[in-house]
């Protein structure tokens, strides 16, 4: 059940400022994104129609702290039938860089900025991999790239990433839920 | 005649077969592709971060490059057509992002490039290749796949229809094989999903190469090296997960074009399929 009392009023109007958000006010909810999309026959709890109600509604933590939202796989089937003309794949990138900024970001991520910062790089170059480019006659490459590394200090996507949550996460994730309904 | 071609880099890796054969094919219809000189990554995350425009940076060096040689540039895989074509897209209509990337990059490109595809350019030159199949195809029945990448967003890409497609079809009766419609040919493969998700994207696959077998189709034919991996190389796991499931061998468009054009086997790059593809090749007396 959806308890109003916590919904955040503001959170539909941050959501249309960032960028791929601004076709989050057309939804009707005719769900043809939800009945075109190939993850949800995968896994029938990513629905991106609730992903965009719940930000409607002005439910925060829910939509945010939501692991389904890192499931689309950027097919664009739901962009191509949307009857409202919604780049549903942008909105849903909107609210995954809107995610990250409020410091709800996936571990793997966290993994691969750290990489970046560490070596400018998502790949260590290994004696391995030296070796490899001298057979075919590649001259050796630098195992980091401190400019890469520098740009993505300034991006300060880092703090983000490792910030904690800014609202108490009050959300009860679906596992959970599944479960109190399996007891049941 | 010479045609550019910008290969992007599974065509060197992953995706050899396309390379090889697709170099066959055209060698084979009188033209010559000639690589763009220093090509690198096109960047390939554009559909991910449409407000960088860091992003489009390596698109427009890219498409900048390609236009000081020629004005159109053959794209093969997928991705990258959808990257640079996307990109241009949003270079052309947004001016003042052009000039800022171009100012940055000391680079004068219009936004006014050809990104083309080899099926658009076997569609524009049928005849040719009508006239060039040696072999009969005439019993396979090919399942077209397109996936998701060449077809959409329709407005940026403008490929073809998003819904019901037919320019891979045509291409497979141009060439004499039997093209097999079936609804799941542009639905989604499950793309980058296998890396985090493998099971997400083993039913995906499955679901649409079911589609294609209760359709009758012999073999399932792709553009996109992606969508390859994904319906060729977990064809184990969805056996494992689905034990009714029977194999069927999954090609690229140029390979099938490279044997109806009677090419030798060694050109075709067959040996990487993971699924063997030759025991349906014999059954028609292709090989």
């Amino acid at each position: 059940m959806i308890d109003l009392k916590n919904a955040d009023p503001h959170f539909k109007w941050e959501t249309i400022k960032k960028e791929g958000g601004k076709g989050l006010l057309k939804c009707f909810g005719c769900s043809d994104c939800a009945a075109s999309c190939p993850v949800r026959y995968f896994d029938e709890r990513y629905n991106p129609r609730k992903i965009i109600r719940l930000t409607l509604l002005g439910m925060k933590n829910e939509v945010l702290s939501s692991p389904f939202l890192w499931f689309c796989a950027h097919c664009h089937a739901c962009t191509e039938r949307c009857p409202q003309g919604i780049m549903v794949a942008d909105l849903i990138n909107a609210i995954k860089n809107y995610a990250v900024e409020q410091g709800y970001c996936p571990e793997a991520y966290k993994l691969q900025l750290d990489l970046l910062k560490r070596l400018g790089r998502l790949y260590e170059v290994e004696d391995f991999d030296l070796k490899k480019r001298q057979r075919l006659g590649l001259p050796p490459t630098d195992k980091t790239i401190p400019e890469v590394a520098k740009i993505v200090e300034y991006t300060n996507i880092i703090k983000y990433a490792n910030s904690k949550p800014q609202v108490p996460n009050t959300n009860q994730d679906d596992s959970s839920c599944q479960e109190k309904m399996e007891k049941e | 005649m010479k045609l550019q071609y910008y290969p992007g880099c599974t065509l060197y890796t992953k995706a050899k077969p396309l390379n090889t054969s697709l170099h066959a094919c055209f060698n084979a219809v009188g033209i010559e592709l000639a690589e763009l000189p220093h090509w690198y990554c096109c960047g390939t995350t554009f559909m991910l971060a449409r407000d960088n425009r860091m992003s489009l940076i390596a698109p427009l060096r890219i498409l900048a490059k390609a236009q000081q040689e020629d004005g159109k540039v053959l794209v093969p895989c997928s991705i990258c057509y959808n990257t640079l074509k996307r990109a241009n897209y949003m270079l052309k209509e947004n001016t003042e992002v052009l000039d800022i990337i171009n100012e940055h990059l000391e680079e004068s490109y219009d936004g006014n490039e050809i990104v083309l595809h080899p099926l658009e350019f076997f569609r524009d030159n049928e005849e040719l290749v009508r006239s060039k199949v040696k072999k009969s195809l005439q019993n396979l029945k090919v399942g077209c796949y397109y996936g998701c990448l060449l077809l959409r967003p329709q407005q940026e890409i403008q490929f073809d229809d998003p819904e019901a497609p037919t320019i891979f079809e045509n291409f497979i009766s141009s060439i004499g094989a039997t093209p097999i419609d079936f609804p799941l040919k542009v639905e989604c493969c499950g793309a980058y999903l296998v890396v985090n998700s493998p099971d997400a994207a083993v039913e995906a696959s499955y679901k649409l190469l079911r589609n294609a077998q209760d359709n009758g189709a012999d073999v399932v034919v792709t553009t996109c090296p992606l969508c390859y991996y994904n319906l060729d190389a977990l064809q184990g796991k969805m056996k494992k997960a689905h034990p009714d499931f029977k194999e069927i061998p999954i090609f690229y468009f140029s390979q099938i074009m490279a044997i109806a054009l009677g090419m030798e086997e060694k050109k075709l790059g067959l040996e990487q399929n993971k699924v063997s593809p030759y025991e349906i090749l014999k059954e028609y007396n292709l090989l």
